[in-house]
């Protein structure tokens, strides 16, 4: 077994048995998201097309089974719609949980479908992540835009994050492709320590004696966040939990659902554990390493 | 390390060109950056940035321009940049030159556009610094003052 494996499989198995003392203790932990079925399906875009037009011909229903085979079905006779009214679209799928940072979590599946547009292949052959191994994932801001941070993601299992503040090695471990094409990718830093000088370093922990603190769990590839908590109402395991810094958090493992996409893409991303102004993250794929 | 003389930008892009690959001697002064972080401030633009030099002779650096005028796009103005490429350290007389070769393909950077130091394909004047030293110095082309320090670990 690889030392990133090992190191990986160590860290899971401490974080099972805090999950296991987590669930015994208060009832804060959130309800698990489960995308076995979807409860809601939304379909946007800039088309002439009706959504009940649209909806006769998808297979996928709210309340039913949900499977990626089942949404590349639909992608296929939504593009076979189009195409037999002499039309193109390209239909792209978003999985997203609201309520989850509550504990009801729902599962939501948008389909977007934007006309006129060349159709990108909804199984495109090959890992999907490999447009990623010599580009730069760039993180900003949902509301001003802002860059935050740049994800160098390496084809052998290793990353570099950068932000403002500071730069991290780390290695990945990947899940099972979603029912969206998204593949859940957990990002382990290599050391929780900050090494930015003071002076420079802009603020980052929680502040001493803070009454509340952010509960982040992981099941199955799946990060799961939690904002102001209250740390009087968790168990010591919890509190210790929930008071890390941000660099403790990536060094115990954040996954982040990384989509298919091509170089100069810019989307918005609403199913990241902790995501920022209006409750979504900005993400750009750009070109090369920068 | 003084202000960078005018003639090593040019003579630094013979050099850089001609880098082979580091001798063991070449690397002894760089012993105390191998596994931990030069990091500096611009004090005139505040842009700050870290370099990582591996003993592989590969270095990856970051930089932070602060808040651009505009959101980006695909094509920038990013705040955060980082640059990866090979590097060597060359005597030239009396003096050590820290020499940048970025990886291709290379992205026009913004901190390369304001020549922030070690964002350059080119030589920078180098003097040896121990793990939790800060200094200042003149280090870019335009002769700016930075504050660097190497700490402990990435």
């Amino acid at each position: 077994m690889s030392r990133v494996m090992q190191s990986i499989v160590r860290r899971a198995a401490r974080f099972a048995v805090l999950l296991a003392c987590m669930l015994a203790a208060t009832g804060v932990l959130q309800a698990a998201v489960d995308d076995a079925s979807v409860q809601e399906i939304h379909i946007q875009g800039n088309r002439s097309m009706g959504s009940e037009q649209i909806a006769r011909v998808m297979t996928l229903k709210p309340g039913g089974q949900l499977s990626r085979a089942a949404v590349v079905g639909d992608v296929r006779q939504i593009e076979a719609l189009y195409r037999s009214a002499g039309k193109t679209a390209d239909v792209r799928t978003d999985l997203t949980h609201p309520g989850e940072h509550d504990g009801h979590a729902r599962t939501v599946l948008t389909f977007s479908i934007i006309e006129g547009a060349r159709p990108r292949p909804v199984e495109a052959p090959g890992d999907p992540l490999e447009v990623y191994f010599e580009n730069t994932l760039v993180c900003a801001a949902a509301k001003s835009g802002r860059d935050l941070c740049h994800l160098w993601l390496n084809r052998d299992g290793t990353f570099i994050n950068f932000d403002g503040g500071e730069a991290k090695t780390g290695h990945y471990a990947t899940g099972p492709m979603r029912p969206d094409g998204k593949i859940p990718v957990c990002q382990y830093w290599d050391t929780p320590d900050m090494v930015t000088p003071a002076e420079i370093a802009p603020p980052m922990r929680l502040a001493t004696g803070a009454s509340v603190g952010i509960l982040c769990t992981q099941d199955h590839f799946r990060t799961t966040c939690q904002r102001g908590v209250e740390l009087a109402t968790l168990s010591p395991a919890q509190q210790s939990v929930a008071t890390r810094s941000m660099g403790e958090r990536f060094y115990h493992g954040m996954c982040y659902p990384i989509g298919p996409h091509e170089v100069g893409d810019d989307w918005f991303e609403a199913d990241d554990p902790l995501p920022g102004e209006l409750g979504m993250d900005r993400v750009l794929l750009i070109p090369g390493r920068q | 390390m003084g202000r960078t003389s005018p003639w090593v930008r040019p003579l630094a892009w013979s050099l850089v060109a001609s880098a082979g690959p580091l001798l063991a001697g070449d690397l002894l002064p760089l012993q105390q950056y191998f596994e931990n972080t030069l990091i500096w401030k611009n004090q005139v633009t505040g842009a700050t940035g870290r370099i990582w030099l591996n003993p592989d002779g590969r270095y990856f650096a970051f930089y932070n321009l602060g808040p651009q005028p505009k959101p980006p796009d695909v094509n920038g103005p990013f705040q955060v940049e980082g640059r990866l490429g090979t590097f060597t350290l060359r005597a030239e007389g009396s003096e050590a030159l820290l020499c940048l070769w970025p990886a291709s393909p290379r992205p026009e950077l913004g901190a390369q556009l304001q020549h922030e130091v070690y964002s350059e394909a080119m030589c920078y004047e180098f003097v040896p610094h121990g793990i939790g030293d800060s200094w200042s110095e003149d280090a870019d082309p335009l002769h700016r003052p930075y504050k660097f320090w190497l700490v402990k670990g990435r």
